[in-house]
């Protein structure tokens, strides 16, 4: 039987599921590192223990948040295979049947909703103010409020998964996350509105005194570059254009 | 100076695991990253330099996802190299601060590509050792696999410490010489470069979020934040706090509960 020592450390290693992303089998010997504790637990030695660890360094990708929750449920049939009580279930099936849509589900809420939002909030803060500790706090904050549900998916996750084995995709399933990035998108766009209306006023820019004109100006051409990155091109290369452009119309002028 | 460079690129190497081989707190975004590189190099005014600096890298590459097989150039080296090299850069000769940033974001961010591209040979010969652990695996030997993960999370410090050691080291000793003999257009053109910093970030963020079922909620807010801001003075910071409270209540009114993902 698993000890809870043994879930604790597998916790832990998750943090290192990524160490040796390669591009042939993705995180498969990540998975592996990840789940010895329990390999080492429940195949002590021999043929077993190597039947075992060979099953588990195949083709694995998933987003690494949601790694756990696939992690906890194939330890639990590892587990139930070892006490002889498992059924036919393969885990490289179940294991592959899982990691597309929980990648696409960690893809879609962390990488692409909440983090661009938050990242939106510290910045406005950062921005908005001239007070280091204010700063600061606004990082702090950042941590804390992207790393609660981080801790909360992949600790929560695998635990839910080792106990509840299959039923926690259903589970999961059940989650309206869809609709929670819709809100999160809502909630970012209103922010952005704001943002985009204040934040040139309280700057301190300022060009041949008319201060509002600038602002105005500076505006308008975040609107230009929106609707550029909307054709395609990447912020690298408008970085790059407006470089040229400035240097430029400084020969010019 | 060689002394400063080195502990800013070990700094920098252990921030860059956290990119994609340890943890992946966010520690890495280059706003944080920066601010504590900045910081350690110059105090309370370097953080603010590398608050700015890491602000606008983290805005400029958040599109980029690292999705399968994709890698999206290394935000955290190139923030780290650019808030070095600038504290550098003001501290040894004088220049404006406004083209120390913007020269220094330009190095920082080809440095990020550079890391991107050692990324992908890494990759590549973390198959080999991918191998290597599938031979010992079918062995039983668990030791063997502690001991891939571990030299995998030294290569990837390595590349860190080197990318950034070699990026702030080769710039401080070429750019002192180059950018006084620059002519004054040049400067100036770089200097007006500066002010576009936000805007290219920002109009990131807009390209990400802006969809065209919430165009008019966001021309709502816009104009609501111009009004409240010119009319009744309030303050950006009250207007921030105001449009998030407001969002979060509005959005569990408008937005429908959708029952499956």
């Amino acid at each position: 039987m698993i000890k809870k020592r043994d879930l604790v450390f597998i916790i832990i290693k998750s943090f290192f599921i990524d160490t040796l992303w390669n591009f042939r089998k993705f995180q498969n010997v990540g998975f592996l590192y990840v789940i010895l504790p329990a390999i080492k637990r429940l195949y002590p030695k021999g043929i077993k223990r190597a039947l075992a660890m060979k099953r588990h360094i195949k083709y694995f990708n998933t987003h690494p948040y949601m790694a756990n929750s696939i992690i906890g449920v194939v330890v639990n049939t590892e587990e139930k295979k070892s006490s002889n009580n498992g059924n036919s279930i393969e885990t490289d099936k179940l294991k592959s049947n899982m990691m597309g849509p929980f990648a696409a589900l960690g893809d879609s809420f962390f990488s692409s909703t909440w983090k661009p939002f938050l990242v939106l909030v510290l910045i406005a803060f950062i921005f908005t103010t001239s007070n280091i500790s204010m700063m600061v706090f606004a990082c702090v904050f950042f941590l804390i409020f992207f790393n609660i549900p981080h801790l909360f998916v992949r600790i929560v996750g695998f635990i839910e998964g080792y106990r509840k084995g299959f039923e926690v995709i259903q589970e999961i399933r059940q989650l309206d996350i869809q609709g929670l990035v819709t809100k999160i998108k809502f909630v970012g766009i209103i922010f952005l509105g704001t943002l985009l209306a204040v934040i040139f006023l309280e700057g301190k820019i300022e060009i041949m005194g008319f201060k509002i004109l600038t602002n105005f100006l500076l505006i308008g051409v975040t609107f230009i570059y929106a609707v550029l990155l909307n054709l395609r091109i990447s912020t690298t290369v408008v970085f790059a254009m407006t470089l040229v452009v400035s240097v430029v119309l400084s020969y010019l002028m | 100076m060689i002394e400063d460079i080195i502990k800013v690129s070990l700094v920098t190497g252990f921030l860059a695991l956290d990119t994609k081989q340890v943890g992946n707190f966010q520690i890495s975004l280059p706003v944080i990253s920066g601010g504590i590189i900045g910081w350690i190099l110059s105090g309370v005014e370097g953080a603010y330099t590398g608050f700015f600096i890491g602000g606008f890298i983290s805005l400029l590459w958040l599109n980029l996802l690292p999705i399968g097989t994709n890698i999206p150039p290394d935000s955290c080296i190139a923030g780290c190299v650019a808030v070095s090299l600038s504290s550098f850069l003001i501290e040894s000769i004088k220049i404006d601060q406004k083209i120390a940033v913007v020269i220094s974001i330009l190095i920082g961010v080809s440095f990020g590509f550079i890391s991107r591209w050692l990324e992908v040979y890494i990759r590549e010969f973390n198959v080999r050792l991918s191998k290597i652990a599938e031979f010992y695996s079918s062995r039983g030997n668990v030791a063997l696999i502690n001991l891939i993960n571990l030299i995998a999370i030294l290569i990837a410090f390595l590349k860190g410490f080197i990318v950034s050691f070699s990026g702030i080291y080769l710039s401080i000793n070429i750019l002192p010489k180059i950018i006084p003999t620059l002519p004054y257009q040049l400067l100036n053109g770089i200097r007006n470069t500066y002010f576009l910093l936000l805007p290219i970030g920002l109009a990131n963020v807009l390209y990400m979020f802006m969809t065209k079922k919430f165009t008019s909620q966001f021309f709502i807010s816009f104009f609501l934040a111009f009004i409240l801001f010119f009319a009744f003075e309030f303050s950006p910071y009250r207007l921030l706090v105001i449009s998030l409270v407001a969002g979060v209540i509005l959005s569990f009114i408008y937005i429908p509960e959708e029952k499956k993902i």
